[in-house]
């Protein structure tokens, strides 16, 4: 006897849609990072800190931590830092963020925004802090001025786009809750 | 809150951080480590990849963009051929100038006991570096070492600062963390270069500990005096600027323009050993 497809099953399986959901964020990652450290010299965008963070927005705590441990080596690598340095406050933050997100926050662009730009905030005062300030060599103001605050604008600017694209992967990768209307029983008193 | 703080969710959190403040430690203390090694023998192609499609579209738009600046630096080069044209009398001069320059600096005799690498190709940048680092493509595996001298044609780029086993990292003259003993072509007299984040945004160094009666005028050129065993003696550093009494007022000071511009670069050399290397270690 010939077997009947299912009409409610979904076309691709979940686990399948959450291996390419993964597979998408990894390619975004590892594209991400050759483009930190290719083109013309100059404040670049470091488009993986954002991708993080909105990662953590939809996945649950420890795939967020994971995930923004990696994606925080891959940016130590490509700014030339200690490596750890970005990737334990991405492993932190990003776990935060995605308790936050699952408890307290709606997950909307804005929510995204502020956290975001609060988080990114306190990564470009440390970074500045303890690989120039500390230091205090000549000049070392400038690179605030030259290069941290104009790469944070641009990572700012690019981070809605970021925003956008780990969205659609999730709406379209994700799973999605599935509501069934069952018939009516009359065995059920309604007041 | 405390019931996250005694889940697993924390547990595996906690791990995670403190694996990444292991690693951070394991860094701080060793000269190379596994994770950038492990990360950039992965990444160098892709690196390497996205630089080409970066560099294509980089001359493209420059080609489109720029088309009247070059049109005008065509002009110039015109007029500045032009001029040249008529300096041809002068060539015998200029001739015997050269060849006095060439006893002067002793070239010849730098070079021959020159060991230099492969050409290393440019895949990548440090992102936001004010020196202009960069990646090349030759590491560990290809003889390069730590604070190996890596030149072009035209001059000393700067150190390699980083090695790992397939890629290295080269941190140019512009950097607050390179000095090296420098003399001038010309008047034979010495001093010492060092860099710093506001030079370094204008593509100059410093040549500090001039003499105060010094001849050292703009447009002389300055090369490597080979005195601390890091780098061979002769090698072209880049051009005087304006120079100023230092503010102890003991000596002088002048800004120099390095030949090479690190961000302009596509392929370069390493010096990977020659006459003198490490001496100035060996004798402390």
């Amino acid at each position: 006897m010939r077997k009947t497809r299912d009409p409610n099953a979904p076309i691709i399986k979940p686990g399948a849609k959450i291996a390419i959901k993964w597979f998408v964020f990894v390619f975004f990652a590892v594209f991400m990072h050759a483009s930190s450290t290719s083109g013309s010299a100059g404040p670049k965008a470091l488009l993986l800190f954002p991708l993080a963070a909105a990662v953590a927005v939809f996945e649950t705590e420890i795939p967020s931590a994971v995930f923004g441990s990696a994606a925080g080596l891959l940016l130590d690598v490509a700014l030339g830092k200690l490596p750890g340095f970005t990737a334990l406050w991405l492993c932190i933050c990003c776990a935060g963020m995605s308790a936050l997100f699952g408890s307290l926050l709606r997950r909307n662009i804005v929510n995204y925004l502020w956290s975001f730009a609060l988080t990114g905030g306190i990564y470009l005062y440390t970074d500045y802090y303890f690989y120039y300030k500390i230091w205090a060599y000549e000049g070392y103001e400038l690179v605030l001025r030259h290069r941290l605050i104009p790469s944070a604008l641009k990572t700012l600017a690019w981070s809605l786009p970021v925003f956008g694209a780990v969205y659609l992967t999730e709406r379209l990768c994700g799973s999605s809750r599935k509501m069934k209307l069952e018939e009516q029983d009359k065995n059920i008193d309604r007041v | 809150m405390k019931e996250f703080f005694s889940s697993k969710k924390f547990i595996v959190i906690a791990c995670i951080a403190a694996f990444l403040i292991g690693i951070m430690i394991y860094a701080a203390v060793s000269s190379t480590n596994a994770v950038s090694s492990a990360v950039g023998t992965v990444f160098a192609p892709v690196q390497r990849f996205s630089q080409n499609i970066s560099d294509a579209v980089s001359e493209t738009l420059d080609m489109l963009i720029n088309a009247r600046d070059y049109y005008e630096e065509n002009q110039s080069l015109k007029e500045q051929l032009a001029a040249l044209y008529s300096q041809m009398s002068d060539y015998t001069q200029v001739m015997q100038e050269n060849d006095h320059l060439r006893e002067m600096i002793d070239l010849a005799a730098s070079n021959e006991g020159i060991e230099l690498s492969e050409p290393c190709n440019v895949i990548g940048r440090v992102a936001n570096d004010v020196y202009g680092s960069f990646f090349i493509d030759k590491g560990e595996k290809d003889g390069i070492e730590y604070y190996d001298p890596v030149v072009t044609a035209n001059g000393l780029v700067g150190y390699v600062t980083e090695v790992e086993y397939t890629y290295s990292k080269v941190t140019p003259l512009l950097s607050n963390e390179i000095s090296l003993g420098v003399y001038c072509v010309r008047t034979g007299e010495t001093g010492v270069t060092e860099g710093g984040y506001e030079l370094a945004l204008d593509g100059k160094i410093r040549m500090v500990y001039i003499p105060l009666e010094c001849q050292i005028r703009e447009g002389d050129i300055v090369i490597t005096s080979g005195y601390s065993g890091t780098v061979p003696k002769g090698i072209v550093v880049g051009t005087v600027g304006e120079t100023f009494i230092a503010s102890n007022g003991l000596s002088r000071s002048g800004y120099i323009t390095p030949t090479v511009d690190p961000y302009d670069l596509k392929t370069v050399f390493a010096i990977t050993d020659f006459d003198g290397k490490g001496s100035a270690y060996e004798e402390n």
